[in-house]
């Protein structure tokens, strides 16, 4: 431990940047000192340290990924002071989705918080961002309409076979909310092309929400989203995976989904 | 065609492979416990168990259930008579307008599938996904745990 202390461990009190206004030094100072937002977002090294030239290019936490934060961050429409103030205090972020998996619990502490704080937060967080281009958010709009799934979309589909490909899946189990048109839930769930759960590098968000849905707390309102690991085999919950991967995104297809379907069943079935 | 086993019997359905479970239940097998209300796996009124475990049936497309079992409202009937939760539910009269109720019966017999004698925690947690709008809650889990004290 001595070693691994004199490599990774800073001994240290927050200093604040002279250059930055209060909110941002509030905002860093819960970040990095309280809120250990790097702990998972983040990259670490094999020995667990955070890789300090990486900071905040993305992590995992609980068996999930934890996208980055930085200028990599792999959101369609990029996250702004505003949007982020909007999920870290309400866990909903419009053109980005609900906060899920660890994140629930983190959006859930912040509620305890002092408003002014997580204001703080959303400042430091945006400007690890950085400013967005003119004209992103509206093109990642655009083009998450060019992908919408609609009712002509399943027209056209070829559903031949028993769950042939992913999409069968889709158009049966997912399309009757997130498709343009028809009955929809009490919360409208985010385009998928715009998801940082589906734009990401890792398939295990999506796997664990395809898997386990998304469930407001009980007896509140609030985003809800039915869980298929009951119904979809390996095997299916893979293709449905690849087929949203491919349908909502220009993204190469993710490598070894099929493997982490099977390691996150192997999670809950061992619980 | 897709070859569904309903209730211990194979049914050979022609519908196109997307089709929601509970529309081929209802319209093709005219197997009408399972009902259908927000159509969106929100509210538990068409769930089914399919091995052993409770599903939405209006979101289950029939494609990916081949050589599954499944198990609807009716095949928990003990030949002509109600089985033993179907007849808990009704001396606890749990039903006031009765809509929810098939999906409350097959949510809480993959939970005893599951677990044969859960905690009254347990039974509110695993009944959570079923909604019924009238408010015999109380009932029905009254109706649950009647049903694991007469088979315990």
């Amino acid at each position: 431990m001595a070693g691994w202390n004199m490599l990774y461990f800073d001994e240290g009190r927050f200093q604040p940047d002279a250059g930055q206004n209060d909110a941002w030094n509030r905002g860093a100072y819960l970040a990095e000192g309280i809120a250990h937002c790097g702990a998972c977002h983040t990259p670490r090294n094999s020995l667990g340290a955070e890789e300090k030239d990486r900071l905040y290019a993305g992590g995992e936490g609980e068996g999930w990924h934890a996208p980055a934060l930085n200028g990599s961050s792999p959101a369609a429409v990029p996250w702004t002071e505003a949007a982020l103030h909007d999920y870290l205090a309400q866990g909903y972020a419009e053109h980005h989705g609900v906060a899920a998996g660890p994140m629930r619990q983190v959006v859930r502490n912040l509620e305890q918080v002092d408003e002014t704080d997580v204001s703080a937060l959303a400042t430091y967080v945006a400007s690890l961002t950085g400013a967005p281009k003119d004209g992103a958010a509206d093109a990642a709009i655009a083009d998450a309409r060019s992908k919408t799934y609609s009712i002509l979309t399943a027209y056209q589909m070829d559903a031949d076979g028993p769950a042939a490909n992913g999409e069968a899946i889709f158009a049966g189990t997912c399309a009757s909310c997130h498709m343009d048109g028809g009955t929809q839930p009490y919360v409208r769930p985010v385009d998928l092309a715009l998801s940082s759960v589906v734009t990401g590098p890792d398939p295990r968000n999506l796997v664990h929400i395809i898997m386990d849905g998304v469930h407001p707390r009980p007896g509140e309102r609030g985003a809800i989203m039915p869980g298929f690991g009951n119904v979809l085999d390996d095997g299916e919950v893979t293709r449905l995976a690849n087929y949203v991967r491919d349908h909502f995104t220009d993204e190469p297809a993710w490598a070894d989904v099929e493997k982490t379907v099977g390691d996150i069943r192997g999670e809950e079935t061992a619980q | 065609v897709i070859t569904l086993t309903v209730n211990g019997q194979q049914q050979e359905i022609a519908s196109d492979p997307t089709t929601p479970l509970l529309y081929v239940l209802r319209d093709e097998l005219k197997l009408n416990g399972a009902k259908f209300g927000c159509g969106l796996g929100q509210c538990g009124a068409c769930t089914v168990v399919v091995d052993g475990k409770p599903i939405f049936s209006c979101v289950t497309p029939i494609s990916v259930l081949a050589d599954r079992e499944i198990t609807t409202l009716e095949g928990l009937a003990d030949g002509d008579k109600p089985g033993p939760l179907q007849q808990a539910f009704i001396d606890e009269q749990a039903a006031q307008c009765g809509y929810c109720i098939p999906g409350m019966i097959m949510r809480a017999h993959g939970l005893l599938q599951k677990n044969p004698s859960p905690t009254d925690a347990e039974i509110r947690d695993g009944m959570q996904t079923n909604l019924c709008r009238c408010g015999t809650h109380m009932r029905i889990l009254r109706a649950i745990r009647r049903a694991i004290d007469a088979s315990a």
